[in-house]
């Protein structure tokens, strides 16, 4: 165990602003440090003047501006750093597979992004081609009485719940997040509160066009080109790009939503199981503000599931309201005064979390309208920054408290304040696809998933520091055999250790197959 | 009465824009980031690019490019004042001659004397407009006089990044400080006099001032579509969301609101289109986007700018706000 973890973070000033300061981290001071992930090498350059000349020949114009290339330097999760040697944005289908198909021939590595919501550094391009897909961002068709959507992947969650939120519909499934894109969550997963109910965003995916790596472009679904769909989907980007999906989606309802409160993180996710198991909410989750208070979400869509869950499953959970809550909470931080800077932090963030969590002009009638759009603002207010550590487990039924407890028992080490987030998720069924996946290889019928959100809170930590805990995350679920979930945080440095040889390399043979330069998305998971 | 700090100025606690984390919830709203998907182009763009090295002349596309709508000002989870930073920096592009004078940059009539203490500042067009301008008297009330100044050669020069001179402002604002209160017609005038105004003053938008008006909320039909006057509103939404959410559920009537709440401009009151200048944000991909999947059977403008924008690209009957009381 490294002797830094209590050490106060120190700050690190640039010189002035807008110059990104250099690492303070000497060399040396990996010694003992269980870091894994580091940035892949740059890629030497070898062909990409004959590639960026072929390209032009069709009428394709790689951008190798600096300030534009400069704007891809990191993801989200402002760790990882590379700077590409060009940047396109993608504009149709055809000019994707143009791209891929040049890329082959002359081995030039293609690095997709979308939202860029990454926090390992997979949508970063170390040298190569980065190509962005939010280029392609048109809602193209919406069929009311197949209740679906067929729209381009580059496509914000946002701009796609714009669109159909006109017609009165919306999207069934997605990330609590609006600048994340549909083609980036369809490749990694995608969890939303309503996951125990309908499945992670991948599986709302009734058909997707894609590019393979060879260029070849191709409908898929499960009755046509059925082994690309599952490959694809839930694939981290290896075997093919998503130029446009056909999403299932339901009518638009506003939500009533209740909170309920718990002083201990086992019982709340007790009664999390409890309800994804009975299908008792059309929405639930937990977040944590501390250990001692823990927040379990449960929403509807109709007051009917509302009055049912009132009825048949309130009375079973040990939560209790905020008035309740708080009258307890109080009396504990009463006989315990030298715990009151903890209470000031709840008190806090009473004040300032909860009232971002239902503003005014997103309620009426006592429902939330736009989850999403709050839910959203409400992350990247509270825990965006510019260092984004969100390490992430899922697992099984049967191995979700000992996860999770253990790795609240981590966070503890390395933050003052950090936030769980738990959710259940619905597996539809064996799939091909959840096979090398975020879905946990032991789950049946349901998986659970925890985000570990550390409160940065202003304060500069080392990347070492940042990537020591994300490391320690990582490897409980080396230790018990889980996956990673969401933002696609399986990583290179763990995909042997999490699945194992036969399984890894059965899909780095497939890989090689349909992907022979090994060009796309190269360095992610292989 | 003291006087505040100039609108063109970073104001205090603004967070410094090398903050941005790059997350992008700006360009969600952003008119440049809808119809053209360029990252490069949107105020998170540069910003990025600046903090990647980016110099001042390489972010002149995209200084040009935005029509400062201010969809991006109340997003930003960081608190960056989007809309002082692109002034800020259209100013250096401009002392740099990066960016070129508007050759409208002009005298303007500037008898800013009127009698009343409540005031109106219409814009030259609504003044011009004498039916309309009536009917902007009637509904506010008889106790209001025009102000003879539109101000428009400040608000040109503050978007197109020249120096404001003092002198000028001082001349404008001089007789406004014996008002006790001034609707302003402009979104962007507005933000200036609210910075510039002592806060005993008070400011309104025309808007605002006509939905006072019980007679012209009544007017309002829920087949309608009201096109709020977005640089105010996104300047200060905190202040107006509330507002245009109860009148939605008042009226049941479509609104250039999208899903955070922020007001979609058609970006005809941008320095581009009414100086006729090139721009990359169509008014046309405007007005169709904001009409898209809305069956809408009237428009109800806020601003003469995007009377003539919806006039131009809809079959549509469009109407002033001051034109639909129910009396």
């Amino acid at each position: 165990m490294n002797n830094n973890i209590k050490q106060q973070p120190f700050q690190i000033k640039p010189e002035k602003p807008g110059i990104i300061p250099t690492c303070p981290v000497a060399p040396d001071a990996l010694t003992g440090i269980p870091r894994q992930q580091t940035n892949p090498s740059c890629w030497d350059g070898e062909g990409w003047r004959a590639f960026v000349a072929d390209l032009a020949a069709q009428g394709i114009v790689i951008d190798e501006m600096k300030p534009s290339r400069s704007l891809y330097v990191t993801d989200a999760g402002g760790m990882a750093y590379g700077m590409p040697r060009g940047v396109l944005i993608a504009r149709t289908t055809g000019m994707v597979s143009d791209v891929m198909r040049a890329a082959q021939k002359y081995c030039v590595p293609i690095t997709v992004r979308g939202g860029g919501l990454t926090t390992e550094g997979e949508t970063v391009s170390f040298g190569g081609l980065q190509l962005d897909m939010r280029g392609m961002s048109r809602v193209l068709a919406i069929d009311k009485d197949k209740m679906s959507v067929r729209c381009e992947a580059g496509i914000y969650w946002h701009s796609l719940a714009e669109s159909l939120r006109r017609q009165k519909l919306d999207y069934l499934s997605a990330p609590l997040n609006m600048t994340s894109s549909v083609g980036g969550t369809l490749g990694v997963g995608g969890i939303d509160i309503n996951s125990p109910r309908l499945g992670c965003s991948a599986d709302q995916a009734l058909a997707i066009r894609i590019v393979t790596p060879t260029g070849e472009i191709l409908e898929c679904s499960e009755n046509e080109n059925a082994w690309w769909f599952n490959r694809v989907l839930l694939g981290y980007g290896q075997f093919g790009i998503i130029t446009e999906a056909v999403l299932r989606i339901r009518p638009f309802t506003p939500l009533t939503m209740h909170y309920f409160y718990y002083a201990d993180l086992r019982t709340a996710m007790e009664d999390l199981v409890l309800l994804c198991d009975e299908d008792a909410a059309d929405y639930t989750g937990i977040l944590t503000m501390l250990d001692r208070a823990v927040n379990l979400l449960v929403a509807f869509d109709s007051d009917e599931r509302e009055q049912a869950f009132f009825k048949t499953w309130r009375s079973r959970l040990r939560g209790f309201g905020e008035l309740g809550f708080a009258l307890r909470t109080g009396m504990y931080y009463a006989l315990r005064p030298w715990k009151f800077r903890e209470a000031l932090y709840l008190l806090d963030r009473k004040r300032t979390l909860l009232p971002e969590l239902q503003p005014s002009h997103h309620m009426h009638k006592g429902k939330i309208v736009d989850r999403t759009v709050v839910f959203s603002q409400a992350v990247w207010k509270f825990w965006g920054g510019r260092q984004m550590v969100i390490p992430d487990l899922a697992t099984s039924r049967e191995k979700f408290f000992e996860a999770i407890l253990r790795g609240n028992e981590v966070c503890k080490k390395y933050f003052p304040h950090y936030t769980l987030y738990c959710v259940g998720i619905k597996l539809i069924g064996p799939r091909e696809r959840y096979e090398l996946s975020c879905i946990p290889p032991d789950a049946h019928g349901i998986a659970f998933g925890c985000e570990f959100e550390p409160m940065l809170e202003g304060k500069t930590y080392s990347r070492d520091h940042l990537q020591s805990f994300k490391n320690e995350i990582y490897d409980i679920g080396v230790d018990m055999g889980t996956s990673y979930y969401r933002f696609g945080g399986m990583m290179k440095g763990y995909i042997r250790r999490a699945f194992g040889d036969e399984v890894v390399d059965k899909h780095l043979a497939m890989k090689r197959k349909v992907d022979p330069a090994m060009v796309l998305n190269r360095d992610v998971i292989f | 009465m003291k006087k505040k700090t100039r609108y063109d100025q970073p104001q205090a606690g603004a967070t410094d824009p090398s903050q941005c984390n790059g997350c992008g919830v700006c360009m969600l709203s952003c008119p440049v980031w809808h119809q053209h998907h360029t990252k490069a182009l949107t105020y998170c763009g540069r910003n990025r690019a600046a903090i990647g090295g980016a110099n001042e002349e390489d972010l002149a596309p995209s200084a040009r490019a935005c029509i400062l709508c201010g969809s991006c000002e109340p997003l930003c989870p960081m608190g960056i004042h989007t809309q002082q930073t692109t002034i800020s920096l259209r100013k250096n592009l401009s002392a740099q001659g990066v960016l070129p004078k508007p050759a409208a940059l002009r005298d303007r009539p500037r008898s800013g004397s009127v009698n009343q203490s409540r005031i109106v500042i219409p814009g030259s067009a609504l003044q011009a407009n004498i039916h309309l301008a009536s009917a902007v008297l009637h509904m506010l009330g008889k106790s209001f006089g025009f102000y003879g100044d539109d101000g428009y050669d400040i608000l040109l020069a503050l978007e197109s990044g020249q120096e404001v001179n003092d002198a000028r402002i001082e001349e404008f604002t001089a007789p406004l400080f014996k008002a006790a209160e001034v609707i302003v017609a402009d979104g962007l005038l507005y933000n200036v006099l609210r910075a510039l105004l002592p806060s005993a003053i008070k400011v309104r938008t025309l808007g605002q001032a006509l939905l006072a008006n019980g007679h012209v909320r009544a007017g309002l039909r829920p087949t309608d579509f009201y096109m709020i006057e977005t640089r105010a509103y996104n300047a200060n939404r905190r202040k107006f969301v509330a507002l245009y959410e109860t009148l939605r559920r008042e009226t049941g009537c479509f609104m250039n609101l999208d899903l955070q709440r922020v007001a979609t401009p058609t970006g005809a009151a941008s320095m581009q289109h009414r100086e006729g200048l090139a721009s990359i944000v169509s008014i046309e991909e405007q007005v169709k986007w904001l009409l898209e999947g809305r069956k809408a059977e009237r428009i109800v403008v806020e601003h003469l700018d995007d009377y003539d924008a919806f006039t131009a690209h809809t079959k549509l009957p469009v109407v002033h706000l001051a034109e639909v009381a129910k009396t």
